[in-house]
């Protein structure tokens, strides 16, 4: 009896122990631009960045990944003057995971900005716990 | 309710059985190391099933006894039982003093504090540990429900706020360990005090109902004393532990815990570890319930016999909720984080004089993080929410003799509470970034608030004969200070659109509270008990200074308000007890309030302040509303506790009013605010409604298995406030059934099943959830097990 509840008590105090939460991988990636584009995207700090990209082709892919507590806000903007809505290999993805957690195919609107006409896509979430 | 009669018909029957006889047994038990009387030991006999529990002085008498041959049997929890055969004859008295010795086995499951002065003229309930272990406790504002009119506000499916005689969250002093409190760090009382404790490191659970236990801090409603298990000194050295590990399916929850206990004379420690995971339970319509959560923790105390009577305890504790889920509200409770440290020194039987000394120290530590990130709304803003709250204080009473039958106390108290929080919403549903950024507001909800209070306290006591005196007294000096109270605007420049300056915030109050109390034994079996006590509170933190936030139980936004005036809570109870050896005991309490400058809510247009959530009806502002009455009764019965079978019946009410309020009127389509008128005697908001428990339970084998069948009634709650624009709620009835099966002295299960029907129904005082007008339900049928080893 003496053993069995030993054993219990250090299941108890293995199972007290502060938990952690599992991390998982976040994946934000964009392709399909043939011309320069400006992405705005919160890291891993959940700070916001933002920088130009200049693809040498529609066939480059912009990535960023890293860890993320469960809860951690997402949010990827590009702001590009090509227009992409005819572009069919166009793709802008959050993943999580290896899953499609937020997609986008098509640009979400255009404004205009210093005479330019800019197309706008934003795809925002939150890790799922 | 018909069938509720039958039944208490049946147990009456049952139970009572008339002895006539002439002979009489009595005598004084004692604590053989101490020599200190004991109370509530069970003196029985045995096959007359006939018996009698000792009093403040260790007395028993068995009166009306046949001549014959009897076993007399002797217990007290903690003691070793004693069994004696006996012989007693006609017209004899036979005397039978009994010095009891302590059963470490017992001990390693109850000591209770106790002062071994018990008063009558007001309502006090105390639970033992074995209560606790036989339910399956997930929470203690869950489990004080058991209590007659004590009821809880449920948000989520843990950390629930008690609520005694529609009292509730300030008006009430909850504490541990005789004077330790807590400051939860949530603006919403998503983690109120009862939170902060782990449901198995307590030994016993004391309800003061009524502003009357004055030596325990300010009170206004009423005080629970959370009892946790102590280390206490052996005379060799020993270790025990205990264990104990439950299982509920409608939650899928499953917690455990650990006592390790030992020590030696001089030298003795405790250590507790606690760890639950429960999952979201479904109703009784099969819905589920957002309710999960997970919390675990560890309390190490060291104690110390630095000489005969004195003794020193040193205390740590870490305890962690994670992702406890609140339907009712628009956050959840993502981490709590709370540390506590606390020092004890007690002594007793110093002089003919100074009979007891006591101080304590502490200090609290409450880090609270609330969240949105796991609702479908958090894709607009991603809202977080950090609070970090302190309380330090302290204690100190001299217990005296000053005559015979008289006992003085007399103390100072005092605390500090800090409070800083913000909210940061982070606006990830912006089309694009604003100036290079994803827009993030930052919103105070304290600003560096501070609330210190200074207490001088004496408490009288006098018994002789049929009396008994009780007189307290209170003085407070309290403070209250905080930075700009804020809420600044996202225009450029920034406004301030409350504009309470740092100092304005500052306020000061004495508030004297006082309470008397008186006692008369009519005769061996009947006393009658009347108290009066007049208990005023400071307002609270958040009431003082919270920021744009909807923390009531209406649908608005709140606004602290530092000039607040105190409440005062003028109480009469009138208390009648009646305990028979054979019939079992009675106790009726009325009680009747009178609540001066009653704090409450009162609506501010928006061209005053509009609020910061779309979702609210508006902002209202913390006020002094007049004077408000409350009133009620709490019924309880109990068959003596050496019968096989057993009852108990309680039954309980309140009903409140205030004298005038301002009732807004609300467009039903746009949702608009637009107008208002005052009404006389609205009923006050979250009064529970009438409700009676009946528990029967069969002793089999010497308490070996005990079968225990529950039922439980609660009417309808249609006193409802039209100025909290409250919800009416339906009346429904539950059956539950539990098991204790005592395998030997290591080992013993405890089995049930709550709500046995899977009756769909919520408790009046459970909150909306979150954006509709369906009470939180609670759960379906469950089914537990609880495993509770010692060695």
């Amino acid at each position: 009896m003496k053993k069995i509840l030993i054993f219990l008590f250090a299941i108890i105090v293995l199972a007290s122990c502060q938990k952690e939460r599992d991390l998982a991988k976040v994946n934000y990636s964009i392709q399909g631009f043939g011309d320069p584009y400006t992405v705005s995207y919160l890291d891993v700090e959940g700070s916001t960045k933002t920088i130009k990209v200049t693809p040498n082709g529609i066939s480059d892919v912009w990535v960023y990944s890293f860890l993320a507590d469960p809860g951690t806000p997402l949010y990827l903007y590009v702001k590009s003057k090509e227009d992409i809505s005819n572009s069919m290999s166009f793709s802008l993805s959050l993943k999580i995971d290896g899953k499609f957690y937020q997609e986008a195919k098509n640009y979400d609107g255009s404004t205009v900005i210093m005479g330019d006409t800019m197309f706008e896509i934003k795809r925002s979430g939150v890790v799922p716990f | 309710m018909k069938k509720q009669v039958l039944l208490l018909v049946s147990v009456f029957i049952l139970s009572i059985t008339w002895a006539q006889g002439q002979a009489i047994v009595k005598g004084v038990i004692t604590d053989s190391k101490t020599g200190v009387p004991i109370s509530n030991v069970e003196v029985m006999l045995s096959p007359s099933q006939q018996g009698a529990s000792t009093n403040t002085k260790g007395e028993y008498e068995i009166t009306n006894l046949k001549e014959g041959k009897y076993k007399l049997i002797v217990y007290g929890l903690g003691y070793v039982r004693i069994i004696r055969d006996i012989e007693l004859k006609k017209d004899e008295i036979t005397n039978l003093n009994f010095a009891l010795k302590i059963d470490i086995k017992e001990l390693m499951a109850v000591e209770i504090v106790d002062d071994h002065i018990e008063m009558h003229a007001y309502s006090k309930v105390t639970l033992k540990d074995a209560d606790l272990d036989e339910h399956p406790v997930r929470d203690i504002g869950d489990f004080l429900r058991e209590i007659p009119n004590v009821h809880a506000v449920r948000k989520g499916g843990a950390n629930l706020d008690p609520v005694i005689r529609g009292f509730k969250f300030n008006q009430l002093n909850i504490q541990v360990d005789n004077g330790l409190r807590m400051e939860g760090g949530c603006p919403n009382r998503m983690d109120p005090t009862t939170s902060h404790v782990e449901a198995g490191d307590i030994e016993a659970i004391e309800v003061v109902k009524g502003p009357f236990a004055l030596r325990y801090g300010p009170v206004m409603g009423g005080v629970v004393n959370m009892l946790t298990i102590n280390p206490r000194p052996f005379d060799k050295f020993q270790v025990h532990l205990k264990a104990n590990i439950g299982y509920e399916s409608n939650w899928n929850g499953q917690r455990q815990h650990f006592t390790v206990l030992g020590g030696g004379q001089k030298v003795f420690f405790s250590f507790t570890g606690n760890n639950a995971v429960y999952g979201n339970y479904s109703d009784g319509n099969g819905d589920q319930v957002s309710s999960s959560f997970t919390k675990f923790g560890f309390t190490g105390k060291l104690g110390f016999a630095p000489a005969k009577n004195h003794r020193i305890i040193i205390m740590y504790s870490e305890f962690y909720a994670r992702d406890v889920m609140f339907p009712s509200l628009s956050m959840d409770e993502r981490d709590d984080n709370t540390r506590l440290y606390s020092f004890d020194y007690n002594a007793h039987d110093i002089s003919d004089v100074i009979k007891t000394v006591s101080f304590k120290a502490y200090y609290s530590n409450v880090d609270h993080t609330m969240d949105n990130l796991s609702r479908g709304f958090s894709d607009t803003a991603a809202v977080v929410s950090n609070i970090i709250a302190d309380r330090m204080g302290y204690r100190g009473e001299i217990g005296l003799n000053i005559g015979d039958n008289s006992h003085l106390f007399l103390g100072l108290d005092g605390y500090q509470i800090m409070k800083d929080g913000n909210r940061d919403k982070l606006m990830i549903g912006q089309p694009r970034p604003m100036m290079g950024k994803v827009p993030l507001k930052h919103e105070d909800l304290w600003n560096n608030a501070m609330i210190n209070n200074y207490g001088f306290f004496s408490e009288y006591r006098w018994d002789k004969a049929k009396w008994e005196v009780v007189g307290a007294m209170r003085l407070d000096y309290n403070t209250a200070s905080s930075d700009s109270i804020s809420l600044m605007s996202m225009s450029k420049p920034p406004i301030d659109l409350i504009g309470i300056k740092a100092e304005d915030t500052e306020s000061s109050f004495v508030n004297f509270s006082a309470s008397a109390g008186v006692t008369r034994k009519l005769n061996d079996k009947m006393s009658l008990g009347f108290s009066f006590g007049r208990g005023v509170r400071s307002p609270s933190m958040i009431e003082r200074f919270i920021i744009n936030l909807p923390v009531g139980n209406d649908n608005y936004e709140y606004i602290g308000n530092p000039n607040l005036k105190p409440e005062a809570n003028n109480e009469f109870d009138l208390v009648y007890r009646y305990q028979h050896t054979n019939i079992g005991g009675f106790e009726l309490t009325g009680f009747y309030s009178i609540i001066q400058d009653y704090i409450g809510g009162v609506y501010l247009p928006p061209s005053v302040q509009k609020p910061l959530m779309q979702s609210v009806l508006g902002v209202k502002k913390f006020e002094n509303l007049g004077t408000a009455n409350m009133y009620g009764f709490e019924f309880s019965y109990a068959t003596p506790s050496r019968y096989k079978l057993k009852a108990t019946l309680t039954a309980s009410m309140t009903s409140g009013k205030i004298d005038e309020v301002e009732v807004l009127e609300v467009d039903p389509v746009s949702g608009k605010v637009t107008g208002s008128h005052l009404v006389q005697n609205d009923h006050l908001g979250e009064i529970p409604p009438m409700e009676a428990n009946l528990n029967v339970s069969y002793s089999f084998l010497n308490d070996k298995i005990v079968p225990l069948f529950t039922l439980r009634y609660v009417a309808a709650q249609n006193n409802i406030s039209t100025a909290m624009q409250e919800l009416t709620s339906d009346s429904f009835t539950l059956l539950g059934f539990r098991l204790v099966y005592k395998h030997n002295n290591n080992l013993t299960v405890v089995g049930g099943v709550n709500n046995m029907l899977d009756n769909a129904y919520y408790e009046h005082l459970n909150r909306r959830i979150l954006g509709t007008d369906s009470r939180i339900y609670e759960p379906g049928r469950s089914f537990y097990i609880n495993l509770i080893f010692n060695i």
